[in-house]
């Protein structure tokens, strides 16, 4: 057995074609759910009447059942209800799980904030959404950084599960390319070291962030 | 020195107001009018409720009884937004924007809540940092800046917002001795040109040198309310008579 370098080379288009995928769902999912985890992070740390009970047992759910069956509880569950592609699917299913581990990031980071400058908004006339928006979330998002960075390689991972709803990311190639010449080792090492590469491009991001960050106002992210 | 005068309008009033914390009365059936151009200084032991007379006066914390009246006008949860951009405040901890270079701090309240362009909002603040002596610091992060430089670029942005009245809660008492200094040459610049003012200080010498009138706030109450002179001279009270003796040792 071992690693069989003439299979990889018959199979790099399929590889190539799989990374692609797997780059695309990483990329949107990560946006939306970013903007999604500090919308829902805002709202669990504001107490909104109602609102707040409920996105509160949006995220302990969310974050406390695995994944996969979520993936599948939207893929037979919803597209029974209404026609939605795999594609929607499996970014609204990442969105949801890997959004609420960032909400609590968010929550975390918001309440770390000393009042003052919360009431020092206030006190110069800006509402409560204004000062969450123009200070609060820059901050919050700034000081958490380090940990929304984590989210984004474990987003990055997440998206190899989409392989169980038909999405034809770099696992399920990987799946493909062993069932055809029965060389797991190869075709699995070569998926690993693709992931293995983006967590090392998304570490690279996130020096630069880090000497930004320090350069720009000195908050020290933890 | 502009000294109290009765004909002049009452900015600030407030009337019976009562403030607790659970059982504990802060403020109790408190009144008090403050008036155009004057300088009203407060102070007194620890616990006794300054700070939270300042903050309730800016809607920081709600009041249990009694009211508060802005220029006639009773200020309710619907106005305090409103009321609050002529109200300036400046806390003992600077609490500036940390996400902010010091010319946002200044003008992102002016732009954003007053509505002002953005360059008549910068030559408004440049001309600020320049009376106070601080000008070069525009571009700064408030974590590049001294204690006593973070507190004026505090005062500057309150002052920003063009009050009619300012609040000061004890500016200098998280500063070195020789910061302490250069902010109170800022609040006696205001002064000089008859900004009105509630500040809460220790600085005994510097609030005999500006006050119109001084408070002294002891367990929940106004005890003594006098003009400065009599207020260091005249009162006949036990309690203050020994808060001044070890203030002023
Ligand atoms: N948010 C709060 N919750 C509960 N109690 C409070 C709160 N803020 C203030 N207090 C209490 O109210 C009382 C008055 O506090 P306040 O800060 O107004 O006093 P102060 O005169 O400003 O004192 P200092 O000179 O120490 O600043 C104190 O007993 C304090 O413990
Ligand atoms: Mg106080």
């Amino acid at each position: 057995m071992g690693f069989n370098w003439r299979i990889l080379a018959g199979t790099r288009d399929m590889y190539l074609d799989g990374l692609l995928v797997t780059i695309l769902y990483s990329i949107v999912a990560i946006i939306i759910a970013v903007l999604w985890g500090i919308l829902i992070g805002s709202i669990n740390f504001r107490r909104v009447k109602g609102l707040s009970l409920i996105t509160r047992a949006y995220t302990t759910f969310f974050r406390e059942t695995p994944l996969l069956v979520q993936i599948y509880f939207w893929f037979y569950g919803l597209s029974r209800i209404m026609p939605v592609s795999a594609s929607v699917i499996g970014v609204m299913a990442l969105v949801f799980n890997d959004g609420a581990f960032i909400a609590e990031i968010v929550r975390g980071g918001l309440q770390s904030i000393d009042r003052g400058q919360e009431e020092a908004a206030y006190s110069l006339g800006f509402s409560k959404s204004q000062t969450l928006f123009y200070f609060l979330i820059p901050q919050a998002v700034r000081k958490t950084q380090d940990s929304i960075m984590n989210m984004v390689s474990i987003i990055i991972k997440d998206t190899s599960l989409l392989m169980w709803i038909t999405i034809t990311e770099l696992t399920y190639v990987a799946h493909r390319v062993n069932s055809k010449f029965y060389q797991p080792i190869t075709a699995y090492l070569t998926a690993a070291a693709f992931y293995f590469t983006l967590f090392l491009i998304v570490q690279g991001i996130k020096k630069l962030m880090d000497r930004r960050a320090e350069k720009k106002n000195g908050l020290i992210a933890t | 020195m502009i000294f109290m005068n009765d004909d002049k309008a009452v900015i600030l009033s407030l009337q019976h107001v009562t403030k607790a914390f659970g059982k504990n009365t802060v403020l109790d059936d408190m009144s008090l009018d403050v008036r155009e151009h004057e300088i009203v200084v407060l102070c007194g032991p620890s616990g006794g409720g300054k700070s939270t007379l300042l903050r309730t006066i800016n809607g920081l914390e709600k009041i249990n009884d009694g009211k508060i009246i802005y220029r006639g006008e009773q200020v309710t949860n619907k106005n305090i937004k409103n009321i609050r951009k002529h109200i300036g405040i400046v806390f003992q901890s600077f609490n500036l924007f940390d996400n902010l270079t010091v010319r946002d701090n200044l003008i992102i309240a002016p732009v954003k809540v007053l509505k002002k362009s953005k360059e008549e909002a910068i030559r408004q603040a440049q001309e600020f940092m320049d009376t106070f002596g601080i000008s070069d610091k525009m571009d700064a992060y408030p974590h590049q800046l001294s204690g006593g430089q973070k507190q004026r670029v505090a005062i500057v942005r309150a002052m920003m917002m063009e009050p009619d009245i300012m609040l000061f809660d004890e500016p200098t008492s998280a500063l070195d001795p020789e910061m302490i200094k250069e902010v109170l040459d800022a609040i006696r610049r205001l002064a000089q040109i008859g900004m009105t003012m509630i500040i809460v200080t220790h600085e005994i010498a510097f609030a005999k040198e500006v006050a119109s009138r001084m408070l002294f706030l002891e367990s929940a109450s106004i005890r003594v309310d006098a003009p400065t002179e009599e207020f260091f001279t005249g009162v006949q009270d036990e309690r203050l008579q020994k808060f001044l003796s070890v203030i002023l040792k």
